[in-house]
């Protein structure tokens, strides 16, 4: 197991490699640059501005100092706001998104497992097609409009927690944890449902059944050890797009987080940040993804007998 | 007495696309350390007349069960969940025809043989060593090893003999074969025939083996019954059917198998069309 973590961790450079050198080039191929404004400024405010960064320089030289910078974990200088570096920018933003990403993760998987399992459970009854439908509208039901009207009920008219703002965790985390959670609940939801569907007409029910086995300990130790795989698969990526923030979210309940530097960076042409928030992201989506593949694998020993070889 | 009786057994599938009658007033019995046989071609109704003898059919209205299906006596329509728990792998065990799919991929054998044991004994203390003593009882070797392996670890016949371990450790009185050699090659069926041979010797087991082979039958059982859609169309002992068929459909199903050295004998498939008359 350990070699098979230490070969996956090795894999995931080239792939980390091939993520910072595409965001490299393709940040500078984007029409406009960093210093462009609605007024144009003097060409040689923008030439020492330039040299300043060392964006005058060959574009090779400015990859190789980029990677040099990166191996060291440098992240080279924010163009946009003067006087932080990104990596800075984004231990102190990143911190924020954590306590909130978490939460909502917390909150997904419980809901999306009890919702999905028992909808399943009771898939011939009406609450299996009450939940089910619930999931369905929790996933077409967008943040936007979640965030405003959880807002407008809880914060407004009961008054319960503070409209927005993010001083007071983790009850300043409460709505929008709700917000950010609701469509990866629904769809986990969906997802453990449909497989506990599909694995209770498996041959392996049967046998279990026609050896006595109580119903309700079939579902819950047979099916469910079962079921669960394709949500534990799907939880890698879930949450890394749950702990890398929210534009929407964040715009919404006003929280300091990561999520809204994505948006403004790409439009700021902010080189570094971009690259920054990219590379985190990247790097999220590798950890997350290795980490749901080890638990598959502590959960069907097929997967782990695979992973030895 | 016999062991079990099934008197005037209908069976009915009801879906969106309309009803079938899977079986239609079957009648049969098994008696005290007899094996039977019932033969019949897919979809004649075996399996569903197999999988009715503890209920384990889907529940009304999709499938509906009718007729009286007696177990030492007792009728089992009439069982409560807990007695109809006891007779399932307790009185009347079960294997079926991919062991592959029959066994939980995320659990050790061992695991799922104790299982049963629990179940049935539930103040046994050794489940290990007997579980262990019905792995070595069905051949297989390093028992105290195997105990610990997962489904896919082992071959396709050694997952059939846990699965006969698995009903072993129960002591039912009636073993429920259902192809119990289709998914597996010719020299490992042989092996698996032996071994059912053996332990219900050895336990002094009914035995009812659904099959379409009726090469394993006159291996296996004194008696067998021909199923043709939905009904029973012949019975009587082995020998007795397999020479002298009294039935068209059972001398059918006879003609079509294939012969060694009889180069010039084409393969007869059935003609349904004069099966009709009758």
């Amino acid at each position: 197991m350990t070699r098979y973590i230490l070969k996956r961790i090795a894999e995931s450079v080239p792939v980390f490699l091939i993520v910072a050198t595409a965001v490299f080039f393709l940040v500078r191929f984007v029409p406009g640059g960093p210093f462009d404004r609605e007024r144009p400024i003097p060409p040689e405010t923008r030439a020492a501005l330039n040299a300043y960064y060392g964006l005058d320089k060959p574009l090779a030289e400015q990859y190789f100092n980029f990677l040099k910078n990166l191996a060291r974990g440098e992240l080279g200088p924010s163009y946009k706001y003067n006087g932080w570096n990104v990596a800075e920018i984004l231990a102190e933003k990143s911190v924020v998104s954590l306590e909130l990403g978490a939460l909502a993760l917390a909150i997904s998987i419980a809901l999306g497992l009890a919702a999905g399992f028992s909808s399943a459970a009771f898939s011939r009854k009406r609450l299996g097609a009450v939940l089910s439908g619930a999931s369905l509208a929790g996933i077409c039901l967008p943040a936007f409009v979640l965030g405003p009207v959880l807002i407008l009920l809880f914060s407004i008219k009961l008054g319960y927690f503070n409209a927005m703002g993010w001083s007071d965790f983790p009850r300043d985390a409460i709505l929008p944890a709700l917000t950010l959670s609701l469509f990866y609940a629904s769809w986990i939801a969906r997802l453990a449902r449909n497989s506990a569907i599909e694995e209770k007409s498996r041959g392996y029910v049967r046998t279990a059944r026609a050896k006595g086995v109580p119903e309700t300990k079939i579902y819950i130790v047979h099916i469910l050890r079962n079921a669960i795989q394709p949500v534990v698969s799907y939880i890698g990526p879930a949450a890394a797009g749950l702990l890398s923030g929210s534009f929407v979210v964040e715009t919404i309940f006003q929280i300091p987080g990561l999520g809204r530097f994505f948006i403004s960076s790409a439009l700021d042409n902010d080189y570094t940040m971009i690259m920054g928030c990219v590379i985190l992201y990247a790097a999220f989506i590798i950890i997350f993804n290795l980490l749901s593949d080890i638990a598959l694998a502590a959960i069907n020993p097929r997967i782990a007998g695979e992973l030895k070889k | 007495m016999n062991l079990l009786n099934v008197e005037n057994l209908n069976i009915k599938f009801c879906t969106s696309r309309g009803t079938t009658e899977a079986v239609k007033g079957a009648s049969f019995s098994v008696g005290e350390n007899e094996s039977v046989a019932i033969v019949g071609e897919s979809g004649s109704g075996k399996t569903v007349s197999a999988m009715s003898l503890t209920r384990l059919l889907p529940p009304p209205p999709a499938c509906q069960v009718s007729g009286k299906i007696e177990f030492e006596g007792k009728d089992v329509s009439e069982m409560d969940y807990n007695e109809l728990r006891a007779l399932r792998g307790g009185k009347i065990a079960y294997i079926f025809q991919e062991p592959a799919t029959s066994l939980n991929p995320v659990f050790t054998i061992g695991w799922q043989i104790a299982e049963a044991v629990k179940l049935h004994f539930p103040k046994e203390k050794n489940v290990r060593e007997i579980v262990v003593s019905a792995l070595r009882e069905v051949g297989i070797r390093d028992p105290e090893e195997r105990y610990d392996s997962y489904p896919h670890e082992l071959s396709g016949g050694m997952q059939q003999r846990a699965m006969i371990a698995m009903t072993l450790v129960c002591r039912p009185r009636l073993l429920v074969a259902d192809e119990p050699t289709t998914a597996l090659d010719v020299t490992i069926q042989k092996q698996i025939i032996d071994l059912i041979k053996r332990v219900r010797a050895a336990r002094k087991m009914s035995l009812l083996l659904i099959t379409h082979n009726f090469g394993i039958i006159s291996e296996l059982c004194e008696r067998v019954i021909v199923m043709f859609r939905g009904r029973i169309v012949e019975e009587g002992p082995c020998e007795r059917v397999l020479r002298n068929p009294s039935h068209p459909y059972t001398r059918a199903l006879i003609d079509c198998i294939p012969q060694l050295g009889k180069r010039d004998k084409k393969l007869k498939p059935i003609d349904y069309a004069k099966l009709e008359e009758f």
